[in-house]
């Protein structure tokens, strides 16, 4: 697809806009043999040399349980990228990534763009939910107690000249 | 660069030149008394007629007319303000379909064509809102387009529902139509729709998020078209808020909009977020008075409130051009020193959305708020409707003396002027505007004059209201009361009040918990877990193991012999023993 694109791009120029510049700057490959992780590390030799092909140190390495089948993928902490440093110059600022660094087994949705789980709120769901609610719950109270007290300027009753049927011609 | 500025010109021509005749148009049609109904036949199979209708009366000619009008402006604004974007093409018409969309919405009488508008309108509101391409800005726009969403799937239902009726026209049943169950319902749903889409109490987050949009879309969109889109619905289906035990907790709901709007404008920071949020205090006046029952002036006030906000937000986007694309009120200062002629129209601006007598916003204002003393009101709302007017004038002397009473605070040293005539000259149009619509309005809308009669206190106390609101704010922006916020006592009550009730919050984050929990244990549990068991590898262990079992039976197996011999044996002895 992409290199469809670059085809047209490259062959017509005249044709498209001045502005069409870099479109697609990433290479993809599909998956092959190469992007599957090693076996699941048994040994301390293993475990260190595994740590060492992900990049990590043996302390903070650790993988996935060995019934999931992750193999030697390591398990990294389940952090949100708002939660990370907005102000440290990362390598990608937009994954807020350096480079070589291990990326998470289920890194798509830990974006900027989904929700975060490793936010802690200022105030918790069921303060924010409570002070809502009861906020919307004590004007419906008053509302429906004050239905009684209505403003109104003073008015007297209507007075009709004699008694018997009146007759409203206005449309209801 | 030659493409840039022609797109620009010309549609600022054609949109300028149809809000003129427009305006023609509506005049000799408010004077003769006329309406036009244009009907084109598409295609009728037997007894189906396919149908598209315009409805031409007063009130659309003359949304019309400001709809335009504002937009012109706009994108004549926006040639000058957005003039360092690359694809300045892109933006001109993604606003020109704004601009349809929104003018199919105010001419359809048929709640199909209402839904192309709606639907239209969120869209391309999306697509604005997530212009500049950042994380935050496509953050604001998923809030934007799924709360409007919503809004959406109810008019679904209002057509769904309304197709008991035989027709999508629903200004021939509104009349004859109020006392039926299905009525009922249809304006039930009408006013959720209209509610999400003005942002009213549940769903009133996304407004302030879509400040994340350039400040000409929030001059177009998030002041006078998108957000009055739900107003005018609800203008169109007047007839039916009749007497609904819905219309009394509508009328409770926009009241308590207007007054949440209005404190945490008092809180805010960020200039556009104060406007924005004064804006949804302005829509929470409108809906409230429209379900006490008075369309025509919830109708004045959209139009009014449309010039002044519109106004307000692009003179805000000079004001952030002047400050290096800085938002924040503590960092700015001394414009009127600095840049008078977008001072002026700042101070105009502010002072018609208070209300201040004879300008555009006082007409309406002003009408609305006697319109309340006169009513037969619950005292909560006659509370919330003065503290709300005093409270606006709060958050505007408020602003105005951040922008500029009080000195320049980004840096020592400036150079600071005003951007060049082309903005200025798009303002004017809307100053003049601002200044005049009110009377003008008032003059031509209002065929016979309301009669207030009103005790002295009563007519005056939107004098009192303002002038303590100002008075208040005036002090307040003086005496650094401010430190008041940070005292821990009141911290749980003014955090509150100023992250506008929590309501963004619980709509994003304490929505998404449960339902990606739901969806976790579906995952797991069912895709997963059963549904292997029963289909994938299961199926696969259970098909294995039977054909095992019967290749058994298959392979003959001397076994089987010597049973059948057994079996038959005994079933013989058995039969033997029956005879005998």
């Amino acid at each position: 697809m992409n290199n469809l694109f670059k085809s047209v791009i490259l062959s017509k120029r005249h044709v498209l806009s001045k502005n069409t510049g870099l479109i697609f700057n990433a290479v993809r490959n599909h998956w092959n043999y190469e992007y599957k992780p090693g076996p699941y590390p048994k040994t301390p030799e293993e475990r260190a040399a595994a740590a060492k092909k992900y990049g990590m140190s043996i302390e903070e390495y650790q993988p996935h349980p060995e019934h999931m089948g992750y193999g030697d993928y390591p398990k990294l902490p389940d952090i949100g990228a708002d939660s990370k440093d907005p102000h440290y110059p990362y390598d990608q600022p937009e994954l807020k990534r350096n480079f070589n660094e291990p990326i998470h087994s289920s890194a798509e949705i830990f974006g900027e763009d989904r929700y975060d789980i490793s936010m802690r709120p200022r105030f918790s769901l069921a303060h924010q939910w409570t002070w809502f609610l009861g906020t919307l719950a004590g004007a419906f109270a008053l509302y429906i107690y004050l239905e009684d007290y209505k403003i109104g300027r003073p008015v007297t009753a209507k007075q009709y000249p004699t008694d018997g049927p009146h007759y409203l011609f206005s449309s209801k | 660069m030659k493409k840039n500025i022609s797109i620009c010109f010309l549609s600022f021509f054609f949109l300028f030149f149809m809000s003129m005749v427009n305006f023609m148009m509506m005049i000799y049609f408010i004077m003769n008394n006329m309406v036009i109904f244009l009907e084109w036949e598409v295609i009728t199979l037997n007894s189906v007629s396919v149908v598209m209708s315009i409805l031409l009366d007063w009130m659309s000619l003359l949304f019309m007319m400001f709809v335009l009008l504002i937009s012109s402006v706009v994108i004549y604004y926006s040639k000058s303000y957005m003039s360092s974007e690359l694809n300045l093409n892109r933006f001109i018409i993604l606003v020109l379909l704004f601009v349809f969309s929104m003018i199919l919405l105010i001419i359809s009488p048929n709640i199909v064509s209402i839904l192309l508008g709606w639907d239209g309108l969120g869209l391309v509101s999306y697509c604005l809102v997530i212009y500049y391409q950042n994380f935050k800005s496509y953050n604001a726009g998923m809030l934007t387009a799924l709360s409007n969403r919503v809004g959406d799937v109810f008019i679904l239902m209002v057509i769904s529902w309304m197709l008991n009726y035989g027709s999508w026209n629903y200004i021939f049943y509104l009349m004859f139509m109020k006392n039926d169950y299905e009525m009922y319902m249809i304006s039930s749903l009408v006013i959720v729709a209209a509610m999400t889409k003005s942002a009213q109490i549940p769903f009133s987050s996304w407004l302030p998020a879509a400040m994340a949009a350039p400040t000409p879309v929030s001059a177009l969109v998030h002041s006078s078209t998108l957000v009055t889109a739900g107003v005018y619905l609800l203008i169109r289906f007047n007839l039916l808020l009749v007497d609904m035990l819905f219309l009394k907790i509508l009328l409770l709901l926009s009241g308590l909009t207007m007054f949440m709007a209005g404190i945490s404008a008092n809180y805010e920071f960020d200039l556009k977020k104060i406007i924005a949020l004064s804006t949804l205090s302005q829509l929470g006046l409108m809906m409230s008075i429209l379900s006490m029952g008075m369309p025509d002036l919830a109708f004045f006030h959209l139009l009014t409130h449309a010039m002044f906000k519109a106004l307000l937000f692009m003179c805000a986007g000079v004001i952030i051009h002047m400050m290096n694309d800085i938002q924040d009120i503590r960092l700015m200062g001394g414009i009127s020193n600095y840049i008078p002629m977008t001072s002026l129209c700042m101070n105009i601006s502010n002072l018609a959305l208070c209300g201040i007598p004879f300008l555009a916003g006082f007409y309406s204002k002003d009408l609305i708020l006697e319109m309340v003393s006169l009513s037969n009101l619950n005292l909560l709302i006659y509370y919330i409707y003065y503290l709300s007017t005093g409270l606006t004038m709060f958050y505007t002397i408020r602003l105005i003396m951040y922008l500029m009473v009080n000195d320049y605070n980004l840096m020592s040293i400036y150079n600071l002027y005003d951007e060049d005539y082309t903005m200025l000259k798009s303002m004017m149009v809307l100053l003049f505007m601002s200044v005049v619509s009110g009377s003008m309005l008032s003059w031509l809308i209002f065929l016979n004059p309301y009669m207030i009669y009103l005790p002295l206190n009563m007519k005056m106390m939107v004098m009192y209201v303002s002038l303590l609101g100002g008075f208040i704010g005036y002090f307040v922006s003086n005496m650094m009361i401010y430190s008041m916020n940070k005292f821990l006592m009141t911290y749980n009550i003014s955090s509150f009040l100023c992250l506008m009730w929590f309501m963004p919050s619980l709509s994003t984050y304490g929505l998404n918990y449960y339902f990606l929990k739901l969806g976790q244990n579906l995952l797991k549990y069912v895709d997963l877990g059963w549904s292997e068991l029963y289909s994938g590898q299961g199926m696969y262990y259970i098909l294995k193991n039977y054909s095992i079992f019967y290749n058994f039976y298959q392979v003959n197996n001397f076994k089987i012999y010597l049973f059948s011999f057994v079996m038959w044996m005994m079933i013989f002895m058995f039969l033997m023993m029956m005879i005998l």
